[in-house]
């Protein structure tokens, strides 16, 4: 008898009922958590994750190191900028180079409608898993404006696979700057209508308050990341930690609560679109002029891709470029995405594939907190829980 | 002609036209129609979108409900093995059954109705109370644990509701002075709307039904998210499009009851006289009942696109603490009435 | 002779180590014996948290090494972001003391650490797989360089009429 079915089928004490919820059920993502419980309450849980790992450590071996780009964006394809910036920043540490300022800047753009786009598909899974059909449609709607956005700069709506050690693959189409505040005071304004639907309503509000207290302490021990750990009053963000790509010279706040609880959670994410919007005008109004892409590469360009290079502003890839091929050497990179903090430790031993890449995302991190937390909740805090800590299953199993 | 007349007449014999026709079964499954029809509609007018579209674009998607029926009939039944058969099969048939009884003894005119009885509204509150119990039963009888736990909230919420509504019938028909409902709305018509005689109990009616039919924010015995479908989880096919139409069926029922105690019956188009006897007994004064009875359900189910769900816990404590408070007050308001309208 | 990539540590972090030119981490390395008392330390130096627990397999070097990344969030200035623990184990039967008692984040990882490398912590209350399935991977160490991923063809081109049935 395997391990697994040993620990399912174990004697449970008297009284207590084992709910498996997932990973065939309308309020689990993939995955399964395991609940034991006594009457309405939880005594036990256990999530078992995995139902879509993709051994994305082992693939990433045995591909060229940018063609491992696309393969990573599959762990959060909602958030694709940010789950491969760190990727692409530990190159360029192995290489030892620096975009040029533009790229940086249009990185920093990316990265930021990205992270509005993953708050709201949180955020509208959550509304849904709460009953509230309003709110999710209304999230994703208006999340729709960012995708748009993102697609109008990289010419997809998800998986764009826009960066390049050194670089980035287009310059800002123009008429974006219009458009994007165009989408900004759009969504300002529907941040008003947010409040009272959602954060306001008694209901919801009902449903949140209390459920799910991380104290600060515990944040820290659990190691968990991203809004969650910032509702819990620790101020941990990768922007202002290891700044990286333009946030140094940009002027933005890292909201932070002290309550810890899942409805602290869900302001705070409200609180950081608003600083993701501010982030955004200024990127959009500051971005320097200049080249997109480090000048080392101009030297392995011919004509015809330098030409493509000055007049359409967008890199026509050789396929030499794609032979990378990074000096030995080891090197770490975080990121702060959408659900939190993405970690890549690469290691490189001088040939066009990567030795090894380890890849930490936020949800892996966060799935922590099923097992910790959830313990002492009631069965109907599930959802609240797991929504409030926004856990995505694919970024956790990678 | 002689054959059609007596056509005419069967159908418009009083148990079987009640029965079949108005406000029974046929009525009954164009209001399910119109009412889920017109709160994805709603819902979706609120939400940013269309909402049903796909059949008959023209009618805008009405009959998306019709199609979805024909699907559930045309599926296979699955009864899983582990089931307890006879209950199982039973349960949702017996439940939609009696959630359509109390339409036996509910007049929808002062001429026209099937069983003349001094009890009616002691005989309407009873058979309301049945179809919760037999939802317990179908999730006992499905042997699956999401089930078992939907039926336990199930139970949990009808000592709550059950004891609220009763309450506040009950201090209505104190108010009226009597058990049947023709005599209730003659008061009212005679009186004043008994929502405006007693407006607690009005509220508190409403909440307590909001919370019986299963609708926002008190969708918890079947909570998608938490216990798949409640005691529903097993069911499928036509099995399973009966046990959505019994909250449905429930509601129009306490609907009813709501217009006949609270928004004055049949008054004001029963009143018009045209000398039709058909335009005089049953389409004037059933179709202001009835479109009393829609326009209250269709605030019912408006809340989908406002609220939440409660948690079991919260529902309770607002049900135990606040609204049956409330009932007892709403009886303390109808003393108050009674003796009002002695003294002047 | 390579250019040097790692520099003596001369941050204010009292903790023996080198810090990395690439990307400033302080790599400090130890034994299986000794991690726990260095893990311990960090952890009273303010690094509450594991950020990544994996292994890098050198078969060619007959070890693999263990690798921790550490972090903390109230950290004093001067001390590096980030503490690098490596740990050189053998590559047949690598056991290590587990580290749940010093940080609880480790949990996961290390269950993730014994399944790709097959790892043992010792000392970990719930040692078993988490992302694979348990039967299929009970032998099979996936993150080893000794497990080969067979790659498939994108197109059959032989004998492709069977395959169709």
């Amino acid at each position: 008898m395997s391990q697994q079915s040993q620990i399912l089928t174990r004697r449970l004490d008297k009284d207590i009922l084992e709910v498996f919820i997932g990973p065939q059920h309308p309020g689990s993502g993939h995955m399964r958590i395991i609940l034991r419980v006594d009457g309405d309450i939880i005594v036990e849980a256990e999530p078992d994750i995995g139902f879509v790992h993709r051994t994305m450590e082992k693939l990433a071996e045995g591909r060229e190191w940018v063609k491992n780009q696309p393969l990573f964006e599959r762990m959060a394809i909602l958030d694709a900028a940010n789950c491969t910036l760190g990727y692409i920043m530990a190159i360029e540490k192995l290489l030892g180079i620096e975009p040029p300022p533009r790229a940086k800047y249009i990185r920093t753009i990316l990265a930021e409608l990205n992270r509005i786009a993953s708050h709201l598909y949180g955020m509208g899974i959550f509304a849904i898993l709460l009953g509230h059909s309003t709110m999710y449609m209304w999230f994703f709607g208006d999340r729709e404006v960012f995708v748009e956005l993102a697609e109008r700069l990289t010419g997809q709506r998800l998986t764009h696979s826009f960066f390049w050690p050194g670089g980035v693959r287009r310059d800002l189409p123009s008429g974006f700057k219009d458009e994007l505040e165009k989408g900004i005071k759009y969504f300002e304004k529907r941040l008003k209508e947010y409040e009272v639907m959602f954060l306001k309503n008694p209901v919801i509000r009902s449903r949140l308050e209390g459920v799910g207290y991380i104290s600060r302490q515990k944040a820290a021990e659990l190691g968990i990341v991203g809004p969650n750990i910032r509702a819990s009053g620790i101020r941990h963000d990768v922007r202002i930690e290891e700044p990286y790509a333009a946030y140094p010279e940009l002027d933005f706040e890292v909201p932070i609560y002290k309550e810890g609880d899942a409805l602290a959670r869900t302001l705070q994410r409200v609180d950081e679109l608003r600083e993701s919007l501010k982030i955004l005008r200024q990127a959009v109004n500051r971005i320097p002029e200049g080249p997109i892409l480090h000048e080392r590469y101009l030297k392995m360009f011919t004509k015809v891709l330098k030409d493509v290079l000055e007049t359409e502003k967008r890199v026509k890839l050789a396929p030499a470029l794609f032979n990378l091929r990074p000096p030995k050497g080891e090197a770490y990179a975080r990121v702060e995405a959408g659900r939190g903090e993405y970690f890549y430790y690469v290691v490189s031993d001088g040939q066009n594939k990567p030795y090894r890449v380890r890849v930490v995302s936020p949800s892996f991190r966060n799935s922590i907190v099923f097992k910790y937390v959830l313990p002492g909740h009631r069965v109907a805090d599930l959802p609240a829980i797991y929504g409030s800590i926004d856990y995505f299953p694919p970024e956790a199993d990678r | 002609m002689a054959i059609v007349e007596r056509l005419v007449d069967l159908i418009l014999w009083p148990p079987l036209f009640y029965y079949i026709i108005f406000p029974g079964l046929i009525f009954v499954m164009i209001f399910e129609i119109f009412l889920i029809w017109s709160e994805r509609k709603i819902a979706g007018r609120v939400q940013m979108r269309y909402g049903p579209l796909e059949i008959a674009p023209r009618l805008a998607g009405a009959p998306q409900l019709l199609a979805d029926l024909i699907r559930y009939a045309l599926q296979e039944v699955i009864i899983p093995r582990t089931v307890d058969k006879l209950p199982f099969v039973i349960a949702p048939i017996a439940a939609f059954v009696i959630a359509l009884m109390p339409l036996i003894v509910t007049p929808f005119s002062p001429t026209f109705l099937p069983v003349t009885t001094e009890g009616s509204i002691l005989i309407a509150a009873a058979l309301t109370t049945i179809p919760p119990l037999l939802l317990i039963l179908a999730g006992w009888a499905s042997n699956n644990k999401f089930s078992l736990v939907g039926s336990a909230r199930e139970s949990f919420l009808i000592a709550t509701y059950e004891i609220i509504i009763l309450l506040v019938i009950a201090s209505m028909s104190f108010l009226y002075g009597t058990l049947d409902f023709l005599k209730a709305v003659e008061v009212q018509q005679a009186l004043l709307w008994g929502i405006l005689l007693n407006p607690i109990a009005a509220i508190t009616y409403f909440v307590a039904v909001m919370m019986g039919t299963s609708r926002f924010p008190f969708e918890i015995a079947e909570a998608e998210s938490e216990i798949v479908m409640g005691a529903f989880t097993e069911y499928s096919g036509i099995m399973f499009g009966l046990a959505m139409g019994i909250s449905y069926a429930r509601m129009f029922v306490y609907n009813i009851i709501f217009v006949l105690l609270f928004l004055g019956g049949w008054s004001p188009l029963g009143g018009i006289v045209t000398g039709n006897y058909i335009l005089d007994s049953i389409i004037l004064p059933g179709a202001s009942v009835a479109i009393k009875a829609v326009l209250i359900s269709l605030l019912m189910v408006f809340t989908r696109a406002v609220y939440g769900r409660y948690r079991i816990d919260h529902a309770l404590k607002g049900g135990w603490g606040f609204w049956f408070i409330m009932a007892l007050v709403s009886i303390g308001l109808s003393a108050a009435v009674v003796y009002l309208m002695e003294v002047f | 002779m390579a250019e040097e990539t790692e520099v003596k540590n001369e941050t204010k972090l009292p903790i023996e180590g080198s810090l990395r030119k690439s990307d400033q981490a302080l790599v400090v390395k130890t034994t299986p014996q000794e991690l726990l008392d260095t893990a311990n330390k960090l952890k009273e130096q303010g690094y509450t948290t594991v950020v990544s627990l994996s292994a890098v397999d050198y078969p060619k070097d007959g070890k693999m090494t263990l690798i921790v990344h550490v972090t903390g969030y109230d950290l004093p200035p001067g001390y590096p972001k980030m503490v690098e623990i490596q740990v050189d184990l053998p590559r047949e039967n690598p056991k290590v003391p587990s580290l749940i008692n010093v940080w609880t984040s480790v949990d996961f990882q290390e269950r993730e650490a014994f399944e790709m490398f097959g790892i043992t912590f010792e000392g970990h209350p719930d040692l078993r797989h988490i992302l694979l399935d348990p039967e299929e991977f009970k032998d099979l160490r996936p993150l080893r360089k000794d497990f080969v991923v067979k790659e498939e063809n994108i197109m059959l081109k032989e004998n492709w009429g069977d395959y169709r049935g």
